[in-house]
């Protein structure tokens, strides 16, 4: 193929050589984790919530409602994580880059994926 | 925005500061663990195009909900009313629906790696040029008034000097994306969305509990303001007088199309979210996924607002000292407790420094691939534009940090915002549009169509608005009049120029006009992916749906 498509073979490769699916951790368990602490930091608070503070809340423990709320979002995001854990690292199947063949506009003489080989193959075929 | 009032400063105790700093540790843990991940440029940048659908989702909600917009959208609802919902309802779920139906499968299925180099391969490199440099100018600009902006919030709120909450925020969101990249970036989006929730859910239901619920907000502001005021399109007939200075029309057009498919579809900041998904279904469900909580955000934002212009009548006149941006900081200060008080503020601060890392990643992906690698040192070894990016991180945030203070000669955020915007976006939304669905225009037409939209928008806003010489009654009508302008003109131009220029060989078009396909295979589903539920056109359809209905209780 002509120079036009070089950028989508070098996006290709930055993508097979890409480590963000093997080594990136969970969000979710940054998630779980910081609100499990914000619902029992709120919590505490809610239980030792004086009369001013109920009052200044048009009546409500404000504190101990979102505390509840905040704990049980945390606890529920890592019971997801738990349930449906992300692949093992290394174990996540890599999407396959083009292949030659594979499709209508894939030339025979494209690279193979090797660093730098892709602009020279390229072109007649 | 001028100066908060100083009766704002917040009761913080011992409770609330370890919610913060706690925060602040997350932060920056999150950009240390993320630097593992990071090995080529296109981890830094678009990480790796690998992140699952729900994650870059929630991403592309949160880096809209940035500070600038939870402040100025409370100040729109007690200035303009239930006015304001236009901007979430006309105003983004039907450009979000088209960005993941019609043109993610351009923007993904072309392996770009960045809004403006679509136009690069579709146009040519002078269109490209031109929408990087705006675009790198605007999201320096743009971080630089969300510093100021927090500055001036945290000044009021905490008592904190303003050069020490611009240090301090400034070199927390320089860290995080120095080392992790837009990894770090997104994740602690997805972080920050669900603190904003924690933070403003209590806010509004303390306030309404305070005034008597969703009845007893109705009644008072009928009341004070007339029937008008608590409904989506009353008094927007033609030549009617509002509060908003616009009509059903320009509504519509102005802001429903030409300002919201702008910013939705081509503002690089939210679309980078959705190149990181893993795949093209990902990518496309990215905008719809965050289509539905967008939708709800009226209620804990907008809501705020009309509860603080209830409660503080006299808000956003003189004679109160208090603006319309200080309606979420007044109901602060005077419904909660210390504990949630602290989850409010955590939830603000992260706001404003999750906006400023939205536009810092993008910033950073525009500067480095489409600028400096595209033009100036071409060809070096990806290691380099890793580098580079990280480099140019910093000196993004810094200049931000200098340009801090532009913001100041507007009253209301958001007007500074949508200016620039209707500037920038709209133009490149026509050219985007009009390129994707017509073979034939040209890479001259594009150019001139992107460089006449937007001086018509600015001589529109700037001269016929402001020297009075056509009479628009509010700075928001003005901003809506100004897209239609942009859109039109730059349309007009590319039409007529077409004809008379030389049209791109059709076979460079492959992949990035309607009706070609990309070389090579696409990217093979994941499994999972065929389930009804996560097909774009149902996600698609039923967010277009529920908006339409959330205006029936404001229409009737």
């Amino acid at each position: 193929m002509s120079e036009e498509y070089e950028y989508r073979h070098e996006v290709e490769d930055l993508q097979q050589k890409s480590a963000t699916a093997a080594r990136l951790f969970d969000v979710r368990r940054i998630i779980g984790g910081l609100f499990v602490i914000y619902g029992i930091l709120v919590l505490i608070a809610g239980f030792t919530a004086s009369d001013a503070d109920v009052r200044k809340a048009s009546g409500i423990n404000i504190n101990l409602w979102t505390g509840s709320c905040v704990l049980a979002v945390g606890l529920l995001f890592l019971l997801w994580m738990k349930l449906r854990p992300l692949s093992a690292p290394g174990a996540e199947p890599k999407p396959e880059p083009a292949r030659p063949g594979s499709g209508p506009g894939a030339g025979p003489g494209n690279g193979t994926g090797e660093p730098g080989g892709r602009a020279p193959g390229s072109g007649a075929g | 925005m001028h100066y908060l009032a100083e009766g704002l400063r917040l009761p913080t105790n011992a409770l609330d500061y370890t919610i913060l700093i706690l925060y602040f540790a997350v932060v920056l843990g999150v950009g240390f663990a993320a630097r593992a991940s990071v090995k080529t440029s296109l981890d830094f940048f678009l990480s790796g195009r690998s992140l699952p659908a729900w994650v870059t989702g929630l991403a592309f909600v949160a880096a809209n909900l940035g500070a600038l917009e939870i402040l100025g959208m409370a100040a729109n609802g007690a200035q303009y009313g239930v006015y304001t919902v236009h901007w979430y309802w006309v105003g983004a779920i039907p450009a979000m629906v088209f960005l993941g139906l019609v043109m993610m499968p351009f923007y993904y299925g072309s392996k770009v790696r960045s809004v403006p180099e679509f136009l690069l391969h579709r146009y040519g490199p002078s269109s490209h040029l031109l929408s990087s440099i705006i675009f790198s100018v605007a999201s320096v600009l743009i971080a630089g008034v969300n510093l100021y902006a927090m500055a001036i919030v945290v000044e009021a709120l905490l008592g904190w000097p303003q050069w020490v909450a611009i240090v301090v925020a400034g070199l927390f969101v320089l860290a995080y994306i120095t080392l992790g990249g837009l990894s770090s970036a997104i994740y602690n989006e997805v972080l920050q969305f669900f603190v904003i929730l924690a933070a403003l859910i209590p806010l509004t239901v303390v306030g309404l509990r305070r005034i008597g619920g969703f009845g007893g907000l109705k009644d008072a502001l009928t009341d004070s303001h007339g029937p008008n005021f608590v409904s989506a399109w009353g008094g927007t007939g033609i030549g009617s007088s509002n509060p908003l200075g616009a009509n059903w029309l320009t509504i519509v057009l102005g802001l429903g199309f030409c300002l919201s498919f702008g910013y939705w579809t081509t503002n690089f900041a939210e679309v980078q979210r959705a190149l990181s998904a893993k795949n093209l279904s990902a990518a496309q469900r990215t905008p719809l996924i965050a289509a539905f909580p967008k939708m709800f955000i009226p209620l804990i934002v907008v809501v705020p607002g009309l509860i603080a212009l209830v409660m503080e009548p006299d808000i956003g006149s003189k004679k109160s000292g208090l603006q319309y941006n200080d309606a979420i900081p007044l109901l602060m200060s005077e419904l909660l407790p210390n504990g949630v008080l602290g989850l409010a503020v955590t939830g603000l601060l992260a706001a404003f420094m999750a906006g400023m890392a939205a536009n810092v990643s993008s910033f950073n992906t525009v500067f480095t691939n489409d600028i400096w690698r595209a033009y100036v040192m071409k060809g070096r070894p990806d290691g380099y534009y890793l580098l580079t990016g990280r480099v140019v991180t910093a000196i993004g945030v810094l200049v931000g940090m200098g340009t801090a203070f532009i913001a100041s000669s507007f009253s209301n955020i958001m007007n500074y915002l949508q200016t620039l915007f209707s500037f920038f976006n709209v133009p490149l939304f026509c050219v985007f549009i009009i390129g994707m669905f017509w073979k034939r225009a040209t890479a001259a037409a594009g150019f001139w169509g992107l460089l006449c939209g937007t001086v018509a928008a600015m001589i529109n806003y700037f001269w016929l608005y402001l020297a009075d010489v056509i009479a628009i009654p509010s700075d928001q009508g003005a901003n809506f009049v100004s897209a239609i302008v942009a859109f039109v003109v730059g349309g007009v131009v590319m039409v007529a120029l077409t004809p008379f220029t030389k049209p791109k060989p059709v076979e460079s078009l492959a992949g990035l006009v309607y009706g070609t396909t990309a070389p090579g295979v696409a990217e093979p589903p994941a499994p999972g992916d065929e389930a009804w539920y996560r097909r774009p056109a149902v996600l698609g359809w039923s967010a277009l749906i529920l908006a339409a209905l959330c205006y029936i209780p404001f229409s009737l």
